[in-house]
Protein backbone atom coordinates (compact mmCIF):
# COMPACT_ATOMS: atom_id res chain seq x y z
CA UNK A 1 0.00 0.00 0.00
CA UNK A 2 1.21 3.44 -0.87
CA UNK A 3 2.46 5.34 2.29
CA UNK A 4 -0.46 7.90 3.81
CA UNK A 5 1.46 10.89 2.68
CA UNK A 6 1.32 9.98 -0.53
CA UNK A 7 -2.62 8.55 -0.76
CA UNK A 8 -5.09 10.72 -2.83
CA UNK A 9 -7.13 12.34 -0.43
CA UNK A 10 -10.89 11.58 0.77
CA UNK A 11 -10.96 14.68 2.89
CA UNK A 12 -14.83 14.23 3.31
CA UNK A 13 -14.64 10.68 4.71
CA UNK A 14 -10.89 11.59 6.15
CA UNK A 15 -12.35 14.30 8.15
CA UNK A 16 -15.71 11.89 9.72
CA UNK A 17 -13.34 9.34 10.40
CA UNK A 18 -11.37 12.29 12.91
CA UNK A 19 -14.76 13.90 14.13
CA UNK A 20 -16.60 10.34 15.10
CA UNK A 21 -13.66 8.22 16.06
CA UNK A 22 -10.76 11.23 17.00
CA UNK A 23 -8.17 9.45 15.01
CA UNK A 24 -5.19 11.04 13.95
CA UNK A 25 -4.57 12.68 10.60
CA UNK A 26 -2.30 9.79 9.00
CA UNK A 27 -4.49 7.21 10.33
CA UNK A 28 -7.60 8.93 9.18
CA UNK A 29 -6.04 9.23 5.87
CA UNK A 30 -5.01 5.97 5.63
CA UNK A 31 -8.44 4.55 6.71
CA UNK A 32 -10.18 6.72 3.68
CA UNK A 33 -7.69 5.62 1.29
CA UNK A 34 -8.66 1.52 2.09
CA UNK A 35 -12.69 2.45 2.27
CA UNK A 36 -12.43 4.47 -1.20
CA UNK A 37 -10.89 1.14 -2.76
CA UNK A 38 -14.26 -0.58 -2.69
CA UNK A 39 -16.03 1.86 -5.34
CA UNK A 40 -19.81 0.83 -6.03
CA UNK A 41 -21.57 0.88 -9.36
CA UNK A 42 -23.37 3.62 -10.87
CA UNK A 43 -26.95 3.84 -12.34
CA UNK A 44 -26.77 4.49 -15.79
CA UNK A 45 -29.29 6.79 -17.63
CA UNK A 46 -30.08 3.32 -19.85
CA UNK A 47 -30.79 1.66 -15.70
CA UNK A 48 -32.96 5.13 -14.41
CA UNK A 49 -35.41 4.31 -17.91
CA UNK A 50 -36.10 1.31 -16.95
CA UNK A 51 -36.57 1.73 -13.27
CA UNK A 52 -38.86 4.57 -14.06
CA UNK A 53 -40.65 2.65 -16.71
CA UNK A 54 -41.51 0.00 -14.18
CA UNK A 55 -42.70 2.58 -11.66
CA UNK A 56 -45.06 4.03 -14.01
CA UNK A 57 -47.64 0.96 -13.66
CA UNK A 58 -47.24 1.04 -10.00
CA UNK A 59 -47.39 5.30 -10.18
CA UNK A 60 -50.84 4.38 -11.79
CA UNK A 61 -52.62 2.75 -8.78
CA UNK A 62 -51.40 5.44 -6.33
CA UNK A 63 -53.03 8.16 -8.14
CA UNK A 64 -56.11 6.20 -7.84
CA UNK A 65 -56.14 5.15 -4.56
CA UNK A 66 -55.55 8.74 -3.83
CA UNK A 67 -58.44 10.12 -5.98
CA UNK A 68 -61.09 7.73 -4.54
CA UNK A 69 -60.32 8.99 -0.90
CA UNK A 70 -61.00 12.97 -1.81
CA UNK A 71 -64.38 13.35 0.08
CA UNK A 72 -65.98 15.81 2.39
CA UNK A 73 -65.34 13.46 4.83
CA UNK A 74 -61.68 13.31 4.22
CA UNK A 75 -61.46 16.86 4.35
CA UNK A 76 -63.09 17.25 7.79
CA UNK A 77 -60.49 14.29 8.96
CA UNK A 78 -57.33 16.32 7.68
CA UNK A 79 -58.41 18.91 9.99
CA UNK A 80 -58.19 16.92 13.26
CA UNK A 81 -54.97 14.65 13.92
CA UNK A 82 -56.46 11.57 15.27
CA UNK A 83 -58.86 12.36 12.20
CA UNK A 84 -55.69 12.22 9.92
CA UNK A 85 -54.22 9.35 11.56
CA UNK A 86 -56.96 7.70 10.67
CA UNK A 87 -57.40 8.63 7.16
CA UNK A 88 -53.74 7.80 6.23
CA UNK A 89 -53.78 4.45 8.32
CA UNK A 90 -57.14 3.67 6.15
CA UNK A 91 -55.08 4.02 2.90
CA UNK A 92 -53.03 0.99 4.25
CA UNK A 93 -55.41 -1.13 5.18
CA UNK A 94 -56.23 -3.63 2.33
CA UNK A 95 -59.03 -2.84 0.56
CA UNK A 96 -60.66 -6.03 -0.30
CA UNK A 97 -60.80 -6.83 3.47
CA UNK A 98 -63.98 -4.29 4.06
CA UNK A 99 -65.68 -5.93 1.23
CA UNK A 100 -65.07 -9.36 1.86
CA UNK A 101 -66.37 -8.74 5.98
CA UNK A 102 -69.84 -6.97 4.37
CA UNK A 103 -70.14 -10.25 1.70
CA UNK A 104 -69.84 -12.68 4.23
CA UNK A 105 -71.72 -10.83 6.88
CA UNK A 106 -74.27 -10.52 4.68
CA UNK A 107 -74.31 -13.78 3.40
CA UNK A 108 -74.29 -14.82 7.27
CA UNK A 109 -77.45 -12.60 8.01
CA UNK A 110 -79.28 -14.44 5.07
CA UNK A 111 -78.69 -17.91 6.30
CA UNK A 112 -79.75 -16.93 9.84
CA UNK A 113 -83.12 -15.84 8.59
CA UNK A 114 -83.34 -18.26 6.02
CA UNK A 115 -82.20 -21.42 8.14
CA UNK A 116 -84.74 -19.52 11.31
CA UNK A 117 -87.82 -22.69 11.85
CA UNK A 118 -90.60 -21.54 11.24
CA UNK A 119 -92.23 -23.28 14.34
CA UNK A 120 -90.63 -25.13 17.40
CA UNK A 121 -87.80 -24.92 19.15
CA UNK A 122 -85.59 -21.69 18.20
CA UNK A 123 -82.36 -22.00 18.67
CA UNK A 124 -80.02 -20.48 21.28
CA UNK A 125 -78.23 -16.88 19.82
CA UNK A 126 -74.92 -18.59 20.21
CA UNK A 127 -75.63 -21.18 17.35
CA UNK A 128 -76.93 -18.57 15.00
CA UNK A 129 -74.51 -17.98 11.60
CA UNK A 130 -74.75 -14.32 12.15
CA UNK A 131 -73.19 -14.83 15.66
CA UNK A 132 -70.61 -17.45 14.83
CA UNK A 133 -69.56 -15.07 11.91
CA UNK A 134 -68.93 -11.89 13.44
CA UNK A 135 -66.13 -12.51 15.33
CA UNK A 136 -64.12 -14.52 13.01
CA UNK A 137 -64.79 -12.20 10.35
CA UNK A 138 -63.01 -9.32 12.65
CA UNK A 139 -60.75 -11.13 13.38
CA UNK A 140 -59.38 -12.43 9.87
CA UNK A 141 -59.42 -8.57 8.80
CA UNK A 142 -57.33 -7.85 11.93
CA UNK A 143 -54.86 -10.41 11.01
CA UNK A 144 -54.39 -8.81 7.93
CA UNK A 145 -53.85 -5.29 8.84
CA UNK A 146 -50.30 -5.73 9.74
CA UNK A 147 -47.88 -7.47 7.35
CA UNK A 148 -44.11 -7.68 8.52
CA UNK A 149 -42.66 -8.17 5.13
CA UNK A 150 -44.50 -5.32 3.05
CA UNK A 151 -44.87 -2.98 5.69
CA UNK A 152 -41.90 -3.38 8.35
CA UNK A 153 -42.80 -1.21 11.92
CA UNK A 154 -39.40 0.49 11.52
CA UNK A 155 -40.71 2.23 8.13
CA UNK A 156 -43.97 3.13 9.73
CA UNK A 157 -41.88 4.84 12.44
CA UNK A 158 -39.52 6.28 9.97
CA UNK A 159 -42.18 8.13 7.42
CA UNK A 160 -44.76 9.29 10.03
CA UNK A 161 -44.79 11.56 12.78
CA UNK A 162 -46.64 9.11 15.22
CA UNK A 163 -45.35 6.67 18.10
CA UNK A 164 -45.86 3.52 15.82
CA UNK A 165 -47.69 1.69 18.89
CA UNK A 166 -50.15 4.34 18.31
CA UNK A 167 -50.49 3.82 14.52
CA UNK A 168 -51.41 0.16 14.69
CA UNK A 169 -54.03 1.06 17.26
CA UNK A 170 -55.55 3.11 14.96
CA UNK A 171 -55.26 0.56 12.26
CA UNK A 172 -56.82 -1.84 14.42
CA UNK A 173 -59.17 0.82 15.71
CA UNK A 174 -60.51 1.20 11.78
CA UNK A 175 -60.68 -2.63 11.16
CA UNK A 176 -62.71 -3.30 14.46
CA UNK A 177 -65.03 -0.21 14.68
CA UNK A 178 -65.85 -1.13 10.87
CA UNK A 179 -66.86 -5.12 12.04
CA UNK A 180 -68.48 -3.38 15.05
CA UNK A 181 -70.73 -1.19 12.54
CA UNK A 182 -71.06 -4.26 10.27
CA UNK A 183 -72.54 -6.60 13.34
CA UNK A 184 -74.23 -4.14 14.69
CA UNK A 185 -75.87 -3.33 11.27
CA UNK A 186 -76.27 -7.35 10.35
CA UNK A 187 -78.41 -8.05 14.06
CA UNK A 188 -80.49 -5.23 13.40
CA UNK A 189 -81.26 -6.18 9.90
CA UNK A 190 -81.58 -9.95 11.27
CA UNK A 191 -83.75 -8.81 14.15
CA UNK A 192 -86.00 -6.79 11.84
CA UNK A 193 -86.61 -10.12 10.17
CA UNK A 194 -87.47 -12.32 12.66
CA UNK A 195 -89.28 -10.72 15.56
CA UNK A 196 -88.70 -13.52 17.72
CA UNK A 197 -85.26 -12.38 17.91
CA UNK A 198 -83.46 -9.60 20.24
CA UNK A 199 -81.60 -7.34 19.25
CA UNK A 200 -79.81 -7.40 22.78
CA UNK A 201 -79.43 -11.08 22.97
CA UNK A 202 -77.62 -11.25 19.38
CA UNK A 203 -75.21 -8.97 19.95
CA UNK A 204 -74.28 -10.10 23.20
CA UNK A 205 -73.72 -13.00 22.27
CA UNK A 206 -70.90 -12.10 19.71
CA UNK A 207 -69.79 -8.53 21.03
CA UNK A 208 -67.18 -9.83 23.58
CA UNK A 209 -65.98 -13.20 21.20
CA UNK A 210 -65.13 -10.71 18.69
CA UNK A 211 -63.62 -8.29 20.73
CA UNK A 212 -61.43 -11.72 22.45
CA UNK A 213 -60.84 -12.85 19.23
CA UNK A 214 -59.70 -9.18 17.28
CA UNK A 215 -57.35 -8.89 19.96
CA UNK A 216 -56.25 -12.66 19.84
CA UNK A 217 -55.60 -12.32 16.20
CA UNK A 218 -53.85 -9.01 16.54
CA UNK A 219 -51.35 -10.04 19.01
CA UNK A 220 -50.79 -13.41 16.97
CA UNK A 221 -50.27 -10.79 13.59
CA UNK A 222 -47.90 -8.52 15.72
CA UNK A 223 -45.56 -10.53 18.13
CA UNK A 224 -45.77 -14.11 15.67
CA UNK A 225 -45.55 -11.64 12.87
CA UNK A 226 -47.85 -11.73 9.57
CA UNK A 227 -51.36 -12.74 9.24
CA UNK A 228 -50.79 -16.64 8.36
CA UNK A 229 -50.34 -18.03 11.99
CA UNK A 230 -52.81 -15.35 13.08
CA UNK A 231 -55.51 -16.40 11.10
CA UNK A 232 -54.70 -20.18 11.58
CA UNK A 233 -55.07 -19.66 15.01
CA UNK A 234 -57.99 -17.70 15.29
CA UNK A 235 -59.93 -20.01 13.06
CA UNK A 236 -58.28 -23.46 14.65
CA UNK A 237 -59.81 -21.99 18.15
CA UNK A 238 -62.77 -20.62 17.16
CA UNK A 239 -64.05 -23.74 14.41
CA UNK A 240 -63.66 -25.82 17.91
CA UNK A 241 -65.97 -23.05 19.56
CA UNK A 242 -68.39 -23.36 16.73
CA UNK A 243 -67.88 -27.04 17.09
CA UNK A 244 -68.74 -27.30 20.15
CA UNK A 245 -72.24 -25.27 20.24
CA UNK A 246 -73.46 -27.56 17.62
CA UNK A 247 -73.95 -31.39 18.11
CA UNK A 248 -71.29 -32.76 16.24
CA UNK A 249 -70.19 -36.24 17.89
CA UNK A 250 -66.67 -35.61 18.83
CA UNK A 251 -63.80 -37.64 15.92
CA UNK A 252 -61.49 -39.61 17.43
CA UNK A 253 -63.47 -39.23 21.36
CA UNK A 254 -62.01 -35.39 21.19
CA UNK A 255 -64.23 -33.78 23.88
CA UNK A 256 -65.53 -30.38 22.26
CA UNK A 257 -67.18 -29.26 25.41
CA UNK A 258 -64.12 -28.48 27.19
CA UNK A 259 -63.36 -25.13 25.99
CA UNK A 260 -66.58 -22.84 27.60
CA UNK A 261 -68.84 -21.36 25.56
CA UNK A 262 -67.19 -17.76 25.08
CA UNK A 263 -70.86 -17.15 23.78
CA UNK A 264 -72.26 -17.04 27.18
CA UNK A 265 -72.79 -14.12 29.01
CA UNK A 266 -71.31 -14.99 32.19
CA UNK A 267 -67.86 -15.54 30.03
CA UNK A 268 -68.17 -11.85 28.56
CA UNK A 269 -66.03 -10.08 31.40
CA UNK A 270 -63.34 -12.58 30.74
CA UNK A 271 -63.15 -11.83 27.48
CA UNK A 272 -63.29 -8.32 27.51
CA UNK A 273 -60.17 -8.68 30.15
CA UNK A 274 -58.30 -10.95 27.61
CA UNK A 275 -58.92 -8.67 24.88
CA UNK A 276 -56.97 -5.92 26.74
CA UNK A 277 -54.38 -7.69 27.99
CA UNK A 278 -53.80 -9.23 24.46
CA UNK A 279 -54.04 -5.68 22.79
CA UNK A 280 -51.92 -4.55 25.31
CA UNK A 281 -49.33 -7.02 25.11
CA UNK A 282 -49.01 -6.29 21.43
CA UNK A 283 -48.70 -3.01 21.96
CA UNK A 284 -45.88 -3.58 23.86
CA UNK A 285 -44.03 -5.76 22.09
CA UNK A 286 -44.32 -3.36 18.95
CA UNK A 287 -42.91 -0.39 21.76
CA UNK A 288 -39.76 -2.19 22.46
CA UNK A 289 -39.35 -3.49 18.60
CA UNK A 290 -35.45 -2.57 18.43
CA UNK A 291 -33.64 -5.95 19.19
CA UNK A 292 -36.56 -7.89 16.99
CA UNK A 293 -36.76 -5.53 14.27
CA UNK A 294 -32.79 -6.55 14.09
CA UNK A 295 -32.71 -9.53 15.82
CA UNK A 296 -29.20 -10.89 14.13
CA UNK A 297 -27.69 -7.79 16.00
CA UNK A 298 -28.30 -8.68 19.39
CA UNK A 299 -27.41 -11.97 18.66
CA UNK A 300 -23.76 -10.92 16.99
CA UNK A 301 -23.55 -8.67 20.25
CA UNK A 302 -20.44 -9.81 21.86
CA UNK A 303 -19.11 -8.56 25.26
CA UNK A 304 -17.07 -5.94 23.49
CA UNK A 305 -19.84 -4.06 22.43
CA UNK B 1 -45.60 20.00 -16.95
CA UNK B 2 -42.33 21.20 -16.01
CA UNK B 3 -39.52 19.08 -14.56
CA UNK B 4 -39.35 19.45 -10.17
CA UNK B 5 -36.12 22.01 -9.77
CA UNK B 6 -33.12 20.52 -8.63
CA UNK B 7 -34.43 23.25 -5.50
CA UNK B 8 -37.04 21.11 -4.29
CA UNK B 9 -36.78 19.23 -1.26
CA UNK B 10 -37.18 15.32 -1.20
CA UNK B 11 -40.16 15.69 0.62
CA UNK B 12 -42.15 17.93 -1.31
CA UNK B 13 -41.15 15.87 -4.17
CA UNK B 14 -42.56 12.73 -1.79
CA UNK B 15 -45.63 15.23 -1.76
CA UNK B 16 -45.67 15.91 -4.89
CA UNK B 17 -45.53 11.85 -5.84
CA UNK B 18 -48.66 11.35 -3.35
CA UNK B 19 -50.59 13.75 -5.69
CA UNK B 20 -49.72 11.57 -8.74
CA UNK B 21 -46.98 13.78 -10.62
CA UNK B 22 -44.63 11.49 -12.53
CA UNK B 23 -41.85 14.13 -13.03
CA UNK B 24 -41.34 14.45 -9.26
CA UNK B 25 -40.66 10.79 -9.34
CA UNK B 26 -38.60 10.57 -11.89
CA UNK B 27 -36.62 13.12 -10.08
CA UNK B 28 -36.51 11.26 -6.75
CA UNK B 29 -35.32 8.19 -8.88
CA UNK B 30 -32.38 10.62 -10.24
CA UNK B 31 -31.84 11.35 -6.85
CA UNK B 32 -31.63 8.03 -4.64
CA UNK B 33 -30.75 5.11 -7.73
CA UNK B 34 -27.21 5.74 -7.35
CA UNK B 35 -26.63 6.15 -3.95
CA UNK B 36 -29.11 3.11 -3.39
CA UNK B 37 -27.33 1.03 -5.79
CA UNK B 38 -24.11 1.80 -4.19
CA UNK B 39 -25.26 1.33 -0.54
CA UNK B 40 -27.46 -1.94 -1.57
CA UNK B 41 -24.16 -3.28 -3.53
CA UNK B 42 -22.05 -3.30 -0.68
CA UNK B 43 -24.48 -4.34 2.07
CA UNK B 44 -24.76 -7.69 -0.41
CA UNK B 45 -21.47 -7.93 -0.99
CA UNK B 46 -20.83 -6.65 -4.43
CA UNK B 47 -23.74 -8.26 -6.30
CA UNK B 48 -24.62 -6.07 -8.75
CA UNK B 49 -28.08 -7.91 -10.19
CA UNK B 50 -28.91 -8.41 -6.87
CA UNK B 51 -28.10 -5.01 -5.98
CA UNK B 52 -30.36 -3.87 -8.52
CA UNK B 53 -33.07 -5.61 -7.79
CA UNK B 54 -33.02 -4.56 -4.26
CA UNK B 55 -33.08 -0.71 -5.78
CA UNK B 56 -35.90 -2.02 -7.92
CA UNK B 57 -37.76 -2.73 -5.00
CA UNK B 58 -36.84 -0.46 -2.44
CA UNK B 59 -38.85 1.96 -4.70
CA UNK B 60 -41.65 -0.22 -5.53
CA UNK B 61 -42.08 -0.42 -1.87
CA UNK B 62 -41.46 3.48 -1.19
CA UNK B 63 -44.65 3.68 -3.58
CA UNK B 64 -46.87 1.31 -2.22
CA UNK B 65 -46.66 3.13 1.03
CA UNK B 66 -46.47 6.54 0.31
CA UNK B 67 -49.87 7.58 1.13
CA UNK B 68 -48.22 6.44 4.86
CA UNK B 69 -45.58 8.88 4.13
CA UNK B 70 -46.22 12.18 6.27
CA UNK B 71 -44.53 15.47 5.31
CA UNK B 72 -42.05 16.73 6.66
CA UNK B 73 -40.60 13.75 7.63
CA UNK B 74 -37.05 13.54 5.95
CA UNK B 75 -37.83 11.48 3.40
CA UNK B 76 -33.84 10.03 2.93
CA UNK B 77 -34.19 8.27 6.47
CA UNK B 78 -37.36 6.63 4.76
CA UNK B 79 -35.48 5.49 1.56
CA UNK B 80 -32.98 4.26 3.81
CA UNK B 81 -34.83 2.48 5.67
CA UNK B 82 -36.62 0.59 3.27
CA UNK B 83 -33.38 -0.22 2.16
CA UNK B 84 -31.97 -1.48 5.10
CA UNK B 85 -34.55 -3.58 5.74
CA UNK B 86 -34.99 -5.11 2.15
CA UNK B 87 -31.05 -5.66 2.63
CA UNK B 88 -31.29 -7.69 6.12
CA UNK B 89 -34.07 -9.47 4.84
CA UNK B 90 -31.52 -10.83 2.34
CA UNK B 91 -29.32 -11.96 5.08
CA UNK B 92 -31.68 -13.77 6.82
CA UNK B 93 -32.79 -15.69 3.82
CA UNK B 94 -29.36 -16.22 3.41
CA UNK B 95 -28.64 -17.25 7.02
CA UNK B 96 -31.95 -19.47 6.88
CA UNK B 97 -29.77 -21.56 4.35
CA UNK B 98 -26.99 -21.42 6.04
CA UNK B 99 -25.15 -19.77 2.82
CA UNK B 100 -23.60 -16.41 3.48
CA UNK B 101 -23.54 -13.44 0.87
CA UNK B 102 -19.96 -14.13 -0.70
CA UNK B 103 -17.87 -11.60 -2.94
CA UNK B 104 -18.00 -11.83 -6.26
CA UNK B 105 -14.20 -11.76 -6.58
CA UNK B 106 -14.00 -11.95 -10.47
CA UNK B 107 -16.69 -9.52 -11.23
CA UNK B 108 -15.11 -7.09 -8.68
CA UNK B 109 -11.15 -7.72 -9.82
CA UNK B 110 -12.80 -7.07 -13.58
CA UNK B 111 -14.41 -3.97 -12.32
CA UNK B 112 -11.52 -2.33 -12.47
CA UNK B 113 -10.27 -3.36 -15.80
CA UNK B 114 -13.14 -1.63 -17.17
CA UNK B 115 -12.52 1.69 -15.77
CA UNK B 116 -12.45 3.91 -18.78
CA UNK B 117 -9.62 5.61 -19.61
CA UNK B 118 -7.87 2.06 -18.63
CA UNK B 119 -4.29 1.88 -19.95
CA UNK B 120 -2.09 -1.63 -19.87
CA UNK B 121 0.98 0.55 -17.91
CA UNK B 122 -1.59 1.22 -15.91
CA UNK B 123 -2.12 -2.46 -14.85
CA UNK B 124 -0.06 -3.10 -12.08
CA UNK B 125 -2.18 0.03 -10.08
CA UNK B 126 -5.80 -1.64 -11.27
CA UNK B 127 -4.82 -5.04 -10.87
CA UNK B 128 -3.26 -3.60 -7.18
CA UNK B 129 -6.53 -1.20 -6.65
CA UNK B 130 -8.78 -4.20 -7.49
CA UNK B 131 -7.27 -6.92 -4.80
CA UNK B 132 -7.57 -3.75 -2.26
CA UNK B 133 -10.84 -3.59 -3.12
CA UNK B 134 -11.85 -7.20 -2.86
CA UNK B 135 -9.77 -7.57 0.58
CA UNK B 136 -11.88 -4.16 2.09
CA UNK B 137 -15.37 -5.85 0.15
CA UNK B 138 -14.39 -9.46 1.98
CA UNK B 139 -13.66 -8.00 5.49
CA UNK B 140 -16.89 -5.57 5.27
CA UNK B 141 -18.83 -9.57 5.25
CA UNK B 142 -17.24 -10.47 7.91
CA UNK B 143 -18.22 -7.50 10.31
CA UNK B 144 -21.16 -7.99 12.32
CA UNK B 145 -24.06 -6.45 10.77
CA UNK B 146 -24.92 -3.98 13.12
CA UNK B 147 -21.34 -2.42 12.25
CA UNK B 148 -21.45 -2.99 8.92
CA UNK B 149 -24.65 -1.16 8.35
CA UNK B 150 -23.43 1.91 10.67
CA UNK B 151 -20.13 2.07 8.55
CA UNK B 152 -21.69 1.80 5.59
CA UNK B 153 -24.06 4.65 5.97
CA UNK B 154 -21.85 6.91 7.78
CA UNK B 155 -18.69 6.67 5.58
CA UNK B 156 -20.17 5.66 2.05
CA UNK B 157 -23.47 7.48 2.19
CA UNK B 158 -22.28 10.14 4.03
CA UNK B 159 -25.54 9.98 6.70
CA UNK B 160 -25.12 12.57 9.62
CA UNK B 161 -24.46 10.40 13.12
CA UNK B 162 -28.12 11.68 14.26
CA UNK B 163 -30.24 10.30 10.44
CA UNK B 164 -28.32 6.84 11.39
CA UNK B 165 -29.46 6.68 15.08
CA UNK B 166 -32.93 7.81 14.15
CA UNK B 167 -32.59 5.21 10.94
CA UNK B 168 -31.82 2.80 13.54
CA UNK B 169 -33.81 3.71 16.02
CA UNK B 170 -30.79 4.26 18.35
CA UNK B 171 -28.91 6.74 20.40
CA UNK B 172 -26.33 8.92 19.13
CA UNK B 173 -23.94 7.34 21.39
CA UNK B 174 -24.27 3.94 20.40
CA UNK B 175 -24.21 4.70 16.95
CA UNK B 176 -20.61 6.62 17.74
CA UNK B 177 -19.48 3.22 19.96
CA UNK B 178 -20.46 0.85 16.55
CA UNK B 179 -18.63 2.58 14.03
CA UNK B 180 -15.48 2.62 16.58
CA UNK B 181 -15.67 -1.29 17.11
CA UNK B 182 -16.70 -1.70 13.92
CA UNK B 183 -13.39 0.67 12.29
CA UNK B 184 -11.01 -1.16 15.16
CA UNK B 185 -12.65 -4.75 13.61
CA UNK B 186 -12.38 -3.64 9.95
CA UNK B 187 -8.71 -3.22 10.76
CA UNK B 188 -8.14 -6.05 12.19
CA UNK B 189 -9.84 -7.92 9.39
CA UNK B 190 -7.64 -6.15 6.85
CA UNK B 191 -4.51 -7.02 8.39
CA UNK B 192 -5.20 -10.52 8.11
CA UNK B 193 -6.36 -10.02 5.24
CA UNK B 194 -2.99 -8.59 3.85
CA UNK B 195 -4.17 -6.56 1.16
CA UNK B 196 -1.20 -5.33 -1.37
Amino acid sequence: MLPPEVMPSHEATESRLRQDLGASEESSRELAHLLAAWEAPEASQADTARLVRRLKGEMGQAVVEERQDFTPLAGWLESWWPGMLLKTQARVVRAEIPWASVLVMGLGTLVTVAAWPESGRQPAPGVLPLVLLAPVVAALGVAFLYTPDEDPLVEIEVAAPTPMPLVLLARLALVFGFNLALGLASSLAAAAWLPELSVGALVTAWLAPMAFLTGLAFFLAIAIGGPGISTALCLVLWGWHAARGLTIPAPMGWNFPVLPDLASPAAGPWLWAMAVLLVGAAIGWAGGREARLAPWSGRKYSHED
Amino acid sequence: MQPPSASISDEDLACAVQRGEMSALETLVGRYQSPLLGFLYRAVGSDRPLAEDLVQETFLRMLRSIHQYQYPRPFKRWMYAIALNLARDHYRRAEGKHTYPVVDEEALLESSREEPGFEPQDACLQVEAGQRALAVSRAFTRLPSHQREVILLRYYQELSLHEIGELLSIPVGTVKSRLSLGIQRLQALLAQEDPV
